[in-house]
């Protein structure tokens, strides 16, 4: 813009900028900042409250930093090993009911199983819509496309209804593995991803060599699409992870229950005067998996879903 | 039908009964490959289409589930919803509201948000994605505990900050209005990175030359950005409408856990019903409730896309 302008500028910076726009990206750089504080502040305040005891959480106002140093005692209360005293000083009726790591490893086994399984699934059916050719291949593919408009409300009372009454599925996992095993938006993801990366040639001349289908998903195409099977495993992690609707109907007995399950319960059982400091060491402890996979995989997540809804 | 079979297809003469060989035998060629996509759809046969069918006439009836026996009743569970279902009604309005201050403000801030990053000469662009994004990995459950202690009256952060600018305490989730804005505030909170991400990645895809050339031509920053930058990202306006308007008629964790609902019922969410519904074994009417959802989704979606396409048509017969 200033280099059309046939006047230049009067007030220059130092390095030959105008003032106006170094005013303006200092500006911008504050709103960012602020913003970004804005969106980390709850990640924050949740961390500070794990560590207070709940005395410290209900002052007249809320503290930056624990008043008295940092405690870990909600969080020995929750992994079971908290000494007899500080149970006792808890209030809490039967510690053996927090048991948070049972939680984890519940919400884990969930979360990893049912990924394994939509990945597996629909890299095939992505693989074969994106390199073959058969009969009613684009019919079958519009299908699948079509049940994306489907509304999930429609039948999510007969889908219950099916799971566990017909089936007698309740109080186990498998609504969660089953039922989502292969994906409307897995097999559009995986096949976009496929279509765009591997070339024809490479399929052709495994198919020359004798490989048969199933070789040529498993030993050339899935280590190839690593990337992208990533990208679908940490969306289905994140959606199964924190699932609670579902879970919410299926799940009664307490030691099947999830990380999300056990605090909505939690939190509505002490409703009128809610535990924070226990509160918030779980909601940090369930969070924390997730935060790792986030910036391990940040890049690919962040460049998946920005390509998910863009191509849709 | 020829065509179906591609390019190894059979003589155009040939007789109706070899044609179908012709195709079956194709079709037994590519066996692995249906076998392939055979997943999908067995689990959407067994677990979308059967489920809808059997839901269609379990609307139709009166259940309790188990050995009860159901009873035929017509259309009165869907007439009982939409005539006297005070619950229902008040959650459609609950929806519609948020439906009518969250997607205006959501998306307009998001954009904002979306051009800032994209500055030409902006560094640490990734690092203020990344950050915004993070809320993405939350569930609605513990957002809700957090902002539950955030939005108390007493102990907040919320009224904290606001009694340093003078203004008294606000009772966030005990009336009305405010128990509204606090749904809100969560829901932007939880949404706005996701939505700043597709914005960004829509901005970016948009050639810079087009910007140049309309430079060149005298434009100035606010016609560039109404005529080249907001036509561009129709597609994934779209997508953000239609993907925010499910997500809200769905809505059930966060507000559960925040408000329960209320105060008086200020916050009900049509999703909660449904959840009421199954928790009173009233299964006729929850699945009646399902196919009305299902409806008004498709209906507010249809709307939105004729809204959006006429917009696009007008805006396109102002330019040229």
């Amino acid at each position: 813009m200033s280099a059309l302008s046939p006047v230049p500028p009067a007030n220059l910076t130092k390095k030959g900028r105008p003032l106006s726009l170094v005013i303006a990206y200092a500006l911008l750089y504050a709103f960012l900042a602020i913003l970004a504080i804005i969106f980390l502040f709850p990640f924050y305040s949740m961390l500070v409250g794990s560590l207070m005891p709940k005395e410290e959480l209900f002052r007249p106002y809320p503290q930056l930093w624990p008043p008295n140093g940092p405690q870990l005692t909600a969080y020995r209360l929750l992994l079971q090993i908290a000494s007899p005293e500080e149970v006792d000083a808890s209030g809490l009726q039967n510690i053996s009911n927090y048991n948070f790591i049972r939680y984890i490893f519940n919400t884990l086994l969930i979360a990893g199983v049912a990924v394994a399984l939509q990945v597996f699934f629909n890299t095939l059916a992505g693989y074969t819509f994106a390199k073959r050719h058969f009969p009613f291949k684009n019919q079958l593919f519009g299908i699948i496309l079509a049940t994306l408009l489907l509304p999930a409300a429609i039948n999510f009372v007969p889908f219950y209804l099916l799971v566990a009454g017909t089936l007698g599925w309740k109080d186990t996992y498998w609504p969660f593995w089953i039922p989502n095993m292969a994906t409307a938006f897995g097999i559009f993801l995986m096949r976009q991803f496929i279509a765009s990366t591997i070339p024809d040639e490479l399929i052709d001349s495994a198919t020359i060599d004798g490989a048969s289908q199933f070789q040529i998903v498993t030993r050339i195409v899935m280590p190839i699409m690593a990337g992208g099977m990533v990208v679908l495993g940490i969306l289905t992690f994140v959606t199964v992870y924190n699932e609670y609707i579902l879970t919410n109907l299926i799940i009664s007995k307490p030691d099947l229950r999830t990380v999300q399950l056990f605090l909505a319960n939690f939190k509505q059982a002490t409703i009128r005067a809610p535990l924070y400091d226990l509160l918030f060491a779980g909601s940090v402890m369930a969070t924390v998996p997730l935060l790792i996979l986030f910036f391990v995989f940040q890049r690919r997540l962040v460049e998946g879903v920005m390509s998910g809804a863009i191509k849709g | 039908m020829a065509q179906a079979i591609g390019k190894r297809s059979v003589l155009p003469h040939a007789s109706h009964s070899a044609r179908w060989r012709a195709l079956l035998r194709e079709m037994w060629k590519h066996r692995v490959d249906y076998l392939f996509i055979s997943p999908f759809f067995i689990v959407f046969l067994v677990f979308g289409i059967y489920p809808m069918l059997w839901g269609l006439r379990l609307s139709l009836s009166r259940w309790a589930g188990g050995q009860r026996t159901m009873e035929w009743v017509g259309l009165n569970n869907y007439i009982g919803l939409l005539t006297s279902d005070p619950l229902l009604g008040k959650a459609f309005l609950n929806t519609m509201m948020l439906l009518g201050w969250i997607l205006p403000s959501g998306l307009a801030f998001a954009l904002i948000v979306a051009v800032m990053l994209n500055a030409r000469r902006l560094r640490g662009r990734g690092l203020f994605r990344t950050l915004y994004f993070l809320p993405f990995v939350t569930s609605g459950v513990i957002v809700a505990i957090v902002f539950s202690q955030f939005l108390d009256k007493n102990y907040g952060w919320v009224n904290l900050l606001l009694g340093k600018v003078g203004i008294p305490p606000v009772p966030w989730l005990v009336e009305a209005i405010p128990a509204q804005i606090s749904v809100t505030l969560l829901l932007h909170w939880m949404g706005s990175g996701t939505n700043i991400l597709i914005f960004l990645g829509a901005l970016q895809a948009i050639d810079r030359e087009l910007y140049e050339a309309a430079e060149i031509d005298g434009a100035n920053a606010a016609q560039s950005f109404f005529r080249i930058t907001v036509p561009m990202l129709r597609p994934v306006l779209l997508f953000m409408v239609i993907t925010a308007t499910i997500g809200l008629i769905n809505l059930y964790a966060q507000v559960k856990l925040l408000t329960n609902g209320g105060p008086q019922n200020n916050t009900y969410t049509m999703f909660m019903r449904m959840m009421d519904l199954i928790a009173g074994n009233r299964f006729g009417e929850g699945a009646a409730l399902g196919f009305i959802m299902g409806a008004i989704i498709l209906v507010i979606t249809f709307v939105q896309l004729r809204l959006l396409r006429s917009w696009w048509t007008v805006e396109g017969n102002l330019r040229s």
